[in-house]
């Protein structure tokens, strides 16, 4: 059997039990038959002496009527015939009378002394004779004569103790053979009984020392009883209900799974760039935005073991990102806005790092950072504050040279009077140039923030084009510039807002005008195509550079092109005209070559029909 | 006594020009930083007016060049900025030894007063000194 080798089975235990008692029993049964023969055999000796007591008494009687006193013959007579012990006749002052022993007669007789028991007039003596037999004398008083009576004396042998057990052992086979076979029959059935039971208490022990039950451990047994048919039917029943238990198990660890899954996605879903680092500050998570990030995209892999510093290449060089480098400030909340890759100019991130909650504080946490790009925004600050510089320059510029011209002329007292209108006209151009850019600025403001709507109406293209050109053309016949027109035979009439397209065209042929040194050409170009209308002005000037090209149509953007500065302008003008396009739903392009000319493309989306108009 | 008015906008050297000299100052007038720079370095100026927004290098730069250079440490400068009060005026007073920094507009009796004042307090110093 399995198990433990000191255990014994049940089974085993049962039927030892069983055989242990039933043997115990079976011997106790035969000892007590052994002394139900001893009392057997003494009670029929017993009642075997008194008979013959009675016997040999009334013998003696019927002698003595007779007064056929022969006395000892009849006493050899019946100790002959009943193996007595010895018999005898003691008269009444105790002498024998007769004696089967003869040479006894005439003495006086010597009462044994021993267990004594009466039954009326007999008394029964049982003694150790000399020859140390045991003896049991029996006396009863007997006539034998007319008027004397004496005693009759009678002794047998009291039978050894091997006697009733030769009794008994002829009844062996029945009194203990057959009990014993009884025992062992009984308890091969009682093996084969218990027997099934064994495996399930193999199961029931093993079980016993389980911190847990799963199905695997209980296992169904050879039917053979009602016990082993209970038990499968458990085993069954239990296999069928526990896999609710392991289901359980199961839901608990998808949940526990999907948990960590939705946080996964949850945390890979955000537009920041998500880090955590352990006490090393090497990345132990990364989320997909900061792989983008740092571009890496598509090796999330290898930023793991990675320190942050490395990835953000963080120098203790660059005072910026000194706080994060600082061992005093890893307990704390820190916010740096750093370079990408340590250069500002390759864009900007802002750095949060905090560290995690951690029960034991001694030890430097670990921390989980929270990286934005916010270039965008850093280029939105600069640009806010290089408006801001350069509104406060143009509008503070002229104002000066106004009342510095002023306050001249009011205060100087010669001057002469040529000097003086010069003075006043410099107060002029600088009055309206101040204004211009005011009026510039406000449109440009007030366009941007929508609070000039446009006011589309059904206009002659071809007339707003003349009439634009004629405005122009004085500024360019002051430079002997060419100015060549070029429109379709056929223009239509389009919904447009007359004013401002007005504003835009002056702009760019001004711009033209402006830009191009004498003699040289200007052509305006026009034509409808594809439900666009395209206008394109064209110039032989002194060009944009490469560098400065994005930039051009940028508020206040001035070239640092000295012949650019050296004309006046906001650096309002191109942002406006933009500005005026992109309200009608056109486009605005700039080609140019520095020293050749440039080439400013208007693209406007042809709207015939006033509903239809797309504002901005 | 011969001032260097650095300014590119050209209206305002005019009229600052026109007012100095009325007070019988030498005048040189220079576009940008570099021209002023150049001017400083080979003349001999005792007074330099000079704008601080300027094409190139602007009249801070040009202020902490002349301080750095033995012969121009000296020399007595007033700063025109149309930047107002988003300028540091204490930093280019106290550590760049600039006279005064006025901002546009300004006016030019005023600014005409302080050079003459500055050249007179000069002048003192080197007669007592």
């Amino acid at each position: 059997m399995s198990g433990k080798a000191s255990r014994v089975d049940l089974s085993r235990r049962v039927v030892t039990y069983y055989l242990v008692f039933g043997l115990a029993a079976v011997i106790w049964l035969a000892l007590g038959m052994v002394f139900v023969a001893k009392a057997v055999v003494e009670a029929q000796s017993e009642s075997e002496s008194f008979t013959r007591l009675g016997e040999a008494a009334g013998s003696i009687r019927a002698a003595a009527a007779r007064r056929d006193v022969a006395l000892q013959n009849l006493v050899e007579r019946f100790h002959a015939k009943w193996s007595l012990a010895y018999c005898a006749v003691s008269s009444a002052d105790g002498l024998f009378v007769a004696h089967s022993a003869s040479n006894l007669v005439g003495t006086r007789r010597m009462a044994p002394t021993g267990e004594v028991a009466c039954w009326g007039d007999i008394q029964r003596t049982r003694f150790i004779a000399e020859d140390s037999r045991v003896l049991r004398e029996y006396q009863t008083p007997v006539r034998c004569g007319k008027e004397s009576s004496g005693t009759l004396i009678m002794a047998v042998r009291d039978f050894g103790g091997w006697r009733p057990l030769i009794i008994a052992a002829d009844h062996a086979p029945m009194v203990f053979l057959a009990p014993m076979a009884f025992v062992f029959l009984g308890a091969i059935v009682m093996r084969r009984a218990v027997r099934p039971v064994a495996p399930i208490e193999d199961q029931l022990h093993r079980l016993a020392g389980r911190q847990a039950i799963t199905p695997e451990d209980i296992q169904p047994v050879a039917v053979v009883d009602p016990v082993s048919a209970g038990w499968n039917r458990l085993v069954d029943g239990y296999s069928r209900c526990n896999p609710m238990g392991s289901m359980d198990r199961r839901l608990s660890q998808a949940l526990e799974g999907y948990r960590h899954h939705k946080l996964d996605r949850i945390l890979n879903s955000l537009p920041h760039g998500i880090a955590v680092t352990d006490e090393q500050d090497r990345i132990t998570f990364a989320n997909r935005a900061l792989v983008g990030l740092l571009g890496m995209a598509g090796s999330e892999g290898t930023l793991l073991g990675k320190t942050m510093q490395e990835c953000l290449a963080l120098t203790s060089g660059e005072r910026r990102a000194e706080p994060l480098l600082d061992p005093a400030q890893r307990g704390r909340m820190v916010i740096v806005e750093i370079g990408r890759g340590g250069d500002m100019s390759r864009g900007v991130f802002r750095v949060a790092r905090a560290p995690q909650c951690s029960p034991q504080a001694e030890r430097s946490p670990s921390h989980v950072w929270c990286i934005r790009d916010i270039t965008q925004q850093k280029l939105a600050d600069q640009m806010r504050e290089q408006f801001v510089n350069a509104a406060t320059h143009e509008l503070r510029t002229p104002l000066a040279n106004i009342k510095a011209y002023a306050e001249t002329l009011a205060l100087s007292e010669i001057i002469d009077v040529e000097q003086q209108k010069s003075f006043c006209n410099t107060i002029n151009e600088e009055v309206s140039r101040l204004s211009r850019f005011v009026d510039d600025l406000l449109y440009l403001s007030r366009m941007e923030v929508g609070s000039t709507p446009l006011n589309p109406q059904i206009t002659s293209i071809e007339r707003l084009l003349r009439e634009t050109v004629a405005k122009v053309r004085p500024q360019m016949d002051q430079k002997r510039i060419a100015l060549d027109v070029e429109l379709p035979a056929k223009l239509p009439e389009l919904v447009v807002d007359k004013d401002k397209i007005a504003v835009a065209l002056v702009n760019l042929l001004g711009n033209a005008a402006k830009y191009t040194p004498e003699g040289g050409r200007v052509r305006l170009h026009v034509e409808a195509k594809d439900r666009t209308l395209q206008i394109d002005v064209e110039d032989t000037g002194i060009g944009i550079s490469v560098g400065e090209l994005p930039k051009i149509l940028e508020k206040f953007f001035r070239s640092s092109d000295p012949r650019v500065q050296e004309q006046t302008g906001s650096g309002l003008g191109l942002s406006l005209t933009n500005e005026i396009v992109r309200l009608h739903g056109g486009k605005l392009t700039v080609q140019s070559e520095l020293n050749k000319g440039s080439r400013f493309t208007v693209m406007l989306p042809m709207v015939t029909e006033k509903g239809k108009c797309s504002s901005a | 006594m011969r001032v260097l008015v650095a300014e590119d906008n050209v209206a305002m050297s005019s009229v600052i020009a026109f007012n100095l000299k009325k007070a019988g100052m030498e005048v040189v007038c220079a576009a940008s930083g570099e021209t002023a720079w150049k001017l400083l370095q080979q003349g001999d100026f005792d007074f330099l007016v000079t704008d601080f927004q300027m094409p190139g290098m602007d009249g801070g730069e040009l202020c902490g060049r002349i301080r750095q250079e033995p012969r121009l440490a000296a020399l007595p400068v007033i700063l025109l900025t149309a930047k107002g009060l988003e300028i540091d005026a204490a930093y280019y007073r106290e550590t760049l030894g600039v006279s005064a920094v006025l901002g546009k507009p300004f006016s030019p009796r005023e600014l005409t007063r302080l050079v003459q004042e500055r050249l007179a307090a000069a002048a003192s110093i080197e007669q007592t000194g």
